[in-house]
């Protein structure tokens, strides 16, 4: 007689019971324990692939749902094995899941659109973003919403189905951004030379990428002004930072040459100017 | 201007380095280092004891203060038109980076003329470049240029035109000879086709029948040019 047939029927015969009644609960066990084993691994290995892309939190929690749902999967296996009829709790369970579902819509909603966000993998945990008008690292990709600290220092909590639905820059995954600077000059400069004294600033502009070379151009004759538009590339990492210096630069360049940027202004012609200019002074 | 080298310190020392001015003063039991543009000191520094050399080396052209820049770009003074499976050996200079030593310090590091920088390739998928413009030998001066030697291999079945080229930030080792001038290793260039290149470097004592010392190793490495050429 082999070891195990030996130790079923000695627990058998210490229960007081069938043979067949212990092997079905030996089964039940191993089910069991094999469910929770599964979990386990499922855990881990949904852990280490999100943590690539999404905050820990994140990753630990869909890794936690995958134990959960290998473990009541082994629950009711092992109900089964045991002989209970599980239909009655399946129902019940069932109806439970519809009332969690509806109490918790909103909650559901902003979780599984949270998912959906880090399973994109479009932003990290560290990404500089723009969202609408704010722009900051993020600083936590949770189940419900997104953290954010703006570049002022403001910490704003972003709702995840609004992330889903809405347009996310990433600043972080480009190398480099172009800036686009309108400069207003006046009719009566000559262009060609704020052309000439704009491209030296951006020459001297270390940020300012060579390559893409900038351009500067004429955009529109303004009601006040010849509108040129100044188009140039600079690493993302210093774009915020070429911005607090360079137009101050084009400007004092502009001044220094003698180039004139107007302010808003409108040459009103008289339509009958001999008649007051005859008018007599009283 | 002296060039590359080491010279004796004396009381006081002043040259010009590109569009920097230099001065090492020593005192008693200190050297006082300062670089300075346009008569604003940028570096300042008090080095304890009293030093007796002084000496400017050149450096491969670094990444400065823009860490993600991995890559240099080197931009051709002009085009080089190169027929199929022909090849065609140029010799051009660079503005070397430059570092100080003072007694037995290296106190600074900067480059000649100030940086620039380049985007090569798509701004997600591209690489940032340190940014450089060859000039023909006959016209550089003695002075603080790296001269190095471009060879552009055609393994296309249609001429091409190479207006630049890139490589890894470290790929690149830099020596000197006796006389005090810079020498970078051999750019070798491979064009497959219309978009790709391989670029690999050389060790530059083979393309010199001078002694070459080494003053600065990089890792060789081959680079695949992606976007154009």
């Amino acid at each position: 007689m082999w070891p195990f047939d030996q130790i079923i029927n000695t627990a058998a015969n210490l229960f007081g019971t069938e043979e067949s009644v212990v092997m079905r609960y030996i089964m039940a066990a191993v089910a069991f324990i094999l469910a929770i084993i599964i979990g386990k691994y499922l855990d881990k290995l949904v852990t280490r692939a999100l943590l690539k892309t999404a905050s820990v939190y994140v990753a630990k929690m869909a890794g936690k749902f995958f134990l959960y749902a290998s473990a009541i999967l082994g629950i009711v296996a092992t109900i089964s094995i045991l002989g209970i009829d599980v239909s009655s709790l399946i129902i019940a369970s069932g109806f439970l899941g519809i009332v969690i579902g509806l109490a918790a819509q909103s909650s559901l909603g902003e979780a599984i659109a949270g998912l959906f966000f880090t399973a994109e993998g479009h932003v990290r945990v560290g990404d500089l973003v723009e969202l609408g008008e704010a722009v900051g690292y993020v600083i936590d990709i949770g189940f419900l919403s997104t953290k954010v600290r703006t570049l002022d220092g403001r910490i704003v909590r972003v709702p995840n189905s609004i992330l889903i639905s809405s347009n996310v820059v990433n600043l972080s995954r480009i190398r480099a951004r172009r800036y686009d600077i309108p400069v207003g000059i006046s009719y009566l400069s000559d262009i060609g030379k704020a052309v000439e004294v704009i491209r030296d600033v951006l020459e001297r502009s270390e940020y300012v990428l060579a390559e893409p070379e900038p351009e500067i151009f004429v955009e529109e004759l303004g009601e006040s002004s010849v509108n040129l538009l100044v188009r140039a590339w600079i690493p993302i990492e210093y774009w915020w930072e070429v911005r607090k210096y360079l137009i101050k630069e084009i400007k004092e360049a502009l001044d220094r040459n003698g180039i004139e940027i107007p302010f808003p202004q409108r040459v009103v012609w008289l339509r009958d100017m001999r008649r007051v200019e005859d008018k007599p002074n009283k | 201007m002296q060039g590359f080298g080491a010279r004796e310190v004396g009381a006081v020392l002043r040259e010009r380095v590109g569009d920097y001015e230099i001065s090492v003063v020593t005192k008693e039991n200190m050297t006082q280092y300062t670089r300075s543009l346009n008569g604003k000191e940028i570096v300042k520094l008090a080095i304890a004891g009293r030093a007796l050399t002084y000496s400017v080396s050149p450096r491969p052209p670094g990444r400065g203060r823009l860490r993600s820049a991995t890559h240099l770009m080197v931009r051709l003074p002009y085009p080089l038109l190169v027929g199929p499976m022909d090849s065609v050996r140029v010799e051009y200079a660079v503005p070397a980076d430059i570092e100080v030593k003072v007694g037995d310090y290296a106190v600074d590091w900067f480059p000649l003329h100030g940086i620039k920088y380049a985007l090569y390739g798509s701004p997600e998928r591209g690489h940032l470049c340190r940014y450089l413009r060859a000039e023909e030998l006959a016209r550089v001066g003695q002075e603080y240029f790296m001269r190095f030697t471009l060879q552009v291999t055609n393994s296309f079945d249609e001429p091409i035109r190479v207006t630049k080229f890139v490589i890894p930030i470290n790929a690149i080792s830099t020596y000197v000879d006796t006389s005090g001038k810079a020498y970078s290793d051999t750019i070798l260039m491979n064009v497959i086709d219309r978009r790709r290149a391989v670029v690999r470097t050389a060790v530059a004592v083979r393309y010199y029948n001078k002694k070459l010392i080494l003053v600065a190793k990089r890792a060789v490495k081959t680079f695949v040019m992606l976007y154009g050429y």
